[in-house]
């Protein structure tokens, strides 16, 4: 009963489908039957069409056949190296910035590693104390070179005095 | 349209181009020759082809109207009707004919151009009736009328030469 059910609605659907007026569904719906192992003998003349249809859907284009061949364009070896060089300096960058937080080894003194903070801050204190004093009494001499600068202006008006001499001597005829 | 574009939107389609163009010329080096042309020439126009919404419906109909050119010109050449319709004169489908596989095939081909372009783009391509209206510059209307005649121009071959 059901086979017959089944084969009215193949009949109806195969009449819509040679009008003209079957859906894309309505006429998966036939392909399927066409494809099975189930068609009977009063439709073995259709289906060849159908098979026909499933073959010539699975033609592709030969692989041997003419191509136009379109590449890619592959970006500049230099343009390559300049953006692999910024990306390594960023990378360097950002290593540098997050190293402040390093907690290892604070200081080394005379090739000893001193991991403890407190006390690498403290010999570090003393020692800028130390380079600020020298500093300051190498100030304290730079100082002097103020007051010699202001002794030494006379000179300045040497090449004036001369001058004038050499004009003076001039209008007397006689040359140095 | 740059040129992955080209390759993912244009190339991607020889498949469907070149079942298209060996149904129109009935030949598949033809065919080929249709597809690579066509590429060529979309390659040189692929700065214009971003504007256009539908890009595979416009392959397909500058497909069509390639090979419909070159079918033209063919017969211009020897002088025949304008008739598109396929005559069987290839002595290897002469034998294909014997084959009952290949029947089908020859009688889809022997239908006018039109009709056996649009029974294709519906049955092998699975199509939409506005899409294949699209395709081939026609009516909807227009396009279920062939796609009936061709459907019922097979039934009765299939039905006479059982």
């Amino acid at each position: 009963m059901e086979h017959t059910n089944n084969m009215e609605k193949i009949n109806r659907l195969l009449d819509l489908y040679f009008a003209g007026e079957t859906t894309t569904e309505q006429e998966k719906e036939l392909k399927k039957y066409f494809v099975s192992q189930n068609v009977i003998a009063e439709h073995k003349e259709y289906q060849q069409l159908f098979e026909t249809f499933e073959a010539e859907k699975s033609e592709k284009y030969p692989e041997n056949a003419p191509k136009i061949k379109i590449r890619l364009k592959h970006k500049k070896p230099f343009k390559i190296l300049i953006v692999t060089t910024a990306i390594a300096a960023s990378i360097l960058l950002m290593i540098g910035i997050f190293q402040t937080d390093y907690d290892g080894s604070y200081l080394i003194i005379n090739g000893k590693v001193i991991n403890d903070k407190e006390l690498a801050l403290k010999i570090a204190q003393t020692k800028i104390n130390k380079i600020s004093t020298s500093l300051s009494s190498g100030m304290n001499s730079l100082k002097n070179i103020d007051k010699i600068s202001e002794r030494l202006k006379p000179l300045q008006k040497t090449e004036y005095i001369k001058n004038k001499i050499q004009h003076t001597l001039n209008k007397v005829n006689i040359k140095l | 349209m740059n040129t992955k574009q080209f390759n993912n939107k244009i190339l991607k389609l020889a498949d469907k181009t070149y079942r298209l163009a060996k149904s129109i010329l009935t030949d598949e080096h033809k065919a080929q020759d249709a597809v690579q042309d066509l590429n060529l020439k979309l390659w040189e126009k692929r700065n214009e082809l971003d504007k256009i919404e539908n890009i595979a419906g416009f392959v397909l109909r500058s497909m069509r109207n390639l090979c419909l050119d070159r079918l033209r010109q063919k017969h211009a050449e020897n002088e025949l009707s304008n008739d598109l319709e396929y005559k069987e004169s290839d002595p290897y489908l002469q034998l294909e004919k014997k084959d009952m596989a290949a029947r089908a095939t020859v009688l889809i081909n022997r239908l006018p151009e039109l009709q056996r372009t649009i029974i294709r783009m519906r049955d092998v391509e699975g199509f939409e009736l506005n899409e294949i209206a699209e395709i081939t510059s026609l009516t909807e209307n227009a396009v279920r009328v062939n796609l009936s005649r061709a459907r019922q121009k097979i039934r009765e071959q299939l039905l006479t030469n059982y």
